[in-house]
């Protein structure tokens, strides 16, 4: 099958293209949108702290100086999306690249992908997925299948992630595996770190035709 | 010197341009003892410079435009030269943003004010402008350098996102010392060296207030701050694909 937004990368060679070159909006899910605007992130920092900070008791530590507002370093070199319907934001999540000096827990992310054996340099961190206490995360899904869908369009073959365990089930669905990896993250407990290999399918479960091109 | 000996213009000029430095040292120092600069900081000082330097060129050809300069045509010439050198710079700090990810924030209200004042006051009394000028170019040198130096150190910071700093830097484009030699050179009247030092003061008060702005995101001015800027489709993409090499266009 053929992305309908835009050229296959080649997954035999070649560079991905830059993140926020392939991170773009696109018709198939028109209610998928990337951050541009610091309200916006001020918002899902807003977020994060409820959900991770407060909710969790997780350590983490903001870089900036508004209160209650998790927003990292590592937000200005990746990319932010979020999901929007007519309430407003409904999920939110952070791409970066795995070889980002500023990723959070970074070093053994990449101890996991070298374990791994996969190539750094096509490999993204999807990470701080958050969801407004009011919302079911209805959207959460579609933000995964939309990184999905524009990275591999733009060249990246792997994705890497850390997640608690009750949310390992909902990964496996798309297609993350367990490493076996474990990190420790305060008193939120362990994160197991998930990868998924997309083998350049930028949809789940389909089949692609290079030939097609 | 005693206080009633009379000071020359150029005395007057720059001793408000230091009371600048001075005052601009001490809100950075004011910060800075205590915390590092953070990328929120930033992302507003970039934003900020964004909306004050956007259409700079008008100011000077308005200023070069006036019938003073009939016959201090070499004033008008640095200012129509010095017009076409900025005026590109508001590109230099939206791509340093994009860099980042982001598109500027709206326009602070002091930025707002600025343009408000000096739109008003630049046709019949271009000199108040240009004196606001001399604060500009100049705040970052004396004695706030040491404190500017130490405000733009951060883990956030590259080369790609810090193009606006570089190119402000005195070493790299000296239009401090530049803009005061012209004044100098200009044969200029008392009456021109009042307007200098009356935009001199205004320009150091809205430039101080917007640099608060950016240092303090919890401050006053933030009371009147917009929740995003909508940037139209063609401005979008000249910011995104801005070339250093442009600002060396002929």
């Amino acid at each position: 099958m053929i992305c309908s937004t835009g050229r296959l990368a080649d997954p035999a060679g070649g560079s991905p293209a830059p993140l926020r070159q392939a991170l773009h909006e696109c018709a198939e899910y028109p209610h998928v949108r990337v951050v541009r605007d610091f309200a916006v992130l001020r918002r899902i920092g807003h977020l994060r702290h409820e959900q991770y900070v407060q909710g969790q008791g997780k350590p983490y530590r903001s870089d900036i100086l508004e209160r209650d507002c998790l927003v990292e370093i590592a937000d200005f070199s990746a990319v932010n999306i979020y999901a929007a319907d007519a309430s407003g934001l409904t999920a939110a999540m952070r791409i970066g690249l795995l070889e980002d000096r500023h990723q959070p827990q970074g070093t053994s992310l990449r101890e996991a992908a070298a374990a791994a054996g996969i190539d750094p340099a096509l490999t993204l961190v999807c990470s701080r997925l958050v969801r407004p206490a009011t919302q079911r995360g209805r959207h959460v899904a579609d933000l995964v299948r939309f990184v999905r869908l524009r990275t591999v369009t733009g060249g990246y073959r792997y994705c890497v992630m850390q997640t608690a365990e009750r949310l390992v089930p909902f990964f496996r669905r798309f297609e993350f595996q367990e490493t076996g990896c474990w990190s420790d993250d305060g008193p939120g407990g362990r994160l197991q770190v998930m990868i998924l290999d997309t083998r350049m399918q930028p949809v789940l479960g389909r089949t692609i035709h290079h030939d097609a091109a | 010197m005693t206080p009633l000996e009379p000071t020359s213009g150029m005395e007057r000029l720059t001793a408000c341009i230091t009371e600048a430095q001075d005052r601009f040292a001490a809100l950075l120092r004011s910060y800075l003892e205590h915390h590092g600069t953070t990328v929120d900081q930033y992302v507003r000082y970039l934003s900020f410079q964004y909306h004050l330097t956007r259409d700079v060129q008008r100011y000077f050809m308005a200023i070069a435009a006036h019938p003073d300069l009939a016959r201090r045509r070499r004033l008008r010439e640095f200012l129509y030269r010095f017009a076409n050198e900025e005026e590109l710079h508001y590109l230099v700090a939206a791509n340093d943003l994009d860099r980042l990810g982001l598109n500027p924030l709206p326009m602070p209200f002091d930025v707002e004010l600025w343009h408000a004042y000096f739109r008003s006051v630049v046709q019949e009394r271009p000199f108040v402008r240009l004196g606001a000028a001399t604060v500009l170019e100049n705040i970052s040198d004396g004695n706030a350098k040491s404190w500017v130096k130490r405000a733009l150190q951060g883990p956030y910071l590259s080369r790609e996102n810090t193009k606006f700093l570089v190119l402000h830097q005195h070493e790299a484009l000296p239009h401090g010392d530049q803009i005061m030699d012209a004044i100098a050179q200009g044969d200029l009247e008392e009456r021109h060296f009042d307007d200098l030092i009356e935009g001199a003061r205004k320009g150091t008060v809205l430039y101080l207030r917007m640099a608060e702005w950016a240092v303090r995101p919890g401050g006053l001015a933030a009371l009147a701050d917009q929740d995003s800027l909508v940037l139209d489709a063609a401005e979008a993409e000249r910011i995104r694909s801005f070339q250093m090499s442009e600002l060396d266009a002929v």
